[in-house]
């Protein structure tokens, strides 16, 4: 039987990567996605003994992260801040620390390229494996605005993928 | 349309593998777990505050008591004064009425003696 204090710690390592990982392809920025994750551990630690299921904690886990990392989106853009929809490649390739492989660096800075809740449909989709119905009860959006994020997001994705790969074999 | 399912395909297979879930920052847990460590520091104020509290609500409690009780003490005494007041009061009333009476009994037993000059 382990202590709140262990079994917190355990849930902190098993997930770190994923909350991360969400918050930073919805932020697109290191250093805001670290602080938006740090956040939501620390509200999971005081919600903890309230979670029944691994699932529970992992459907809690996505939901916070989902939304703290969108209300930090229009956080920054109310304060004039960059437009993620469309940031520069270039600065992003310099500022973030390197993809774990190539594929990943390409597939980031592409998604990267999308509006805000295109970006998070897919991530819940493919990083997290959801289907749109998970996704629809999850983010609290109808199921037909899901499954519309999800075929514009992927439309545009196809597109600029096509246009990324002849300008390389251009180049 | 086989071709643009293809497409489709080669596309969500890329994005399967692409969104990988990425390392978390290098110490993110322990710079998490300072967090909920310093996070739980403060409560330990919140049982002073709240013996502090506790304290002064006591010892309010305790004043309220004590005023209440000397207010009580202070006019009971007052009512044991008033009541020996009246009895005195009263009692000098009657020694007076038997006096008076007495001097009346001896005037009718005697009428003529103040009569003469």
């Amino acid at each position: 039987m382990s202590t709140p204090a262990e079994q917190f710690a355990s849930t902190l390592h098993r997930h770190q990567a994923r909350v991360y990982s969400i918050a930073f392809r919805i932020l697109g920025e290191s250093g805001a996605a670290e602080e938006v994750a740090q956040d939501v551990f620390l509200e999971l630690h005081r919600s903890l003994p309230r979670l029944e299921s691994e699932q529970h904690v992992l459907a809690w886990l996505r939901r916070v992260t989902c939304h703290r990392a969108t209300d930090a989106l229009r956080r920054r853009t109310a304060r004039g801040g960059a437009i993620w929809n469309e940031p520069d490649e270039s600065a992003l390739a310099v500022s973030e620390p390197s993809a774990p492989s190539p594929l990943m660096n390409r597939i980031e800075r592409l998604l990267f390229t999308l509006p805000a809740a295109q970006r998070t449909v897919i991530v819940l989709r493919y990083q997290e494996d959801m289907e749109p119905e998970d996704i629809a009860i999850e983010l609290g959006m109808p199921l037909a605005t899901v499954r519309c994020h999800l075929q514009r997001g992927l439309h545009l994705l196809r597109g600029k993928a096509e246009r990324t790969l002849k300008e390389y074999i251009r180049g | 349309m086989a071709d643009r399912h293809n497409q489709l395909d080669d596309l969500e297979r890329e994005l399967r593998e692409g969104l990988a879930a990425r390392p978390a920052p290098e110490g993110f847990a322990e710079r998490v777990l300072a967090r909920v460590a310093s996070r739980k520091a403060p409560p330990r104020s919140h049982p002073a505050f709240f013996l502090h509290w506790r304290g002064a609500l006591a010892v309010a409690l305790i004043a309220a008591v004590l005023i209440t009780a000397g207010l009580w003490q202070r006019r009971r005494q007052q009512r044991i004064a008033g009541e020996r007041a009246r009895a005195q009061v009263i009692l000098a009333l009657r020694i007076t009425n038997s006096t008076l009476d007495a001097i009346l009994q001896q005037k009718l037993q005697h009428p003529t003696k103040e009569a003469q000059p």
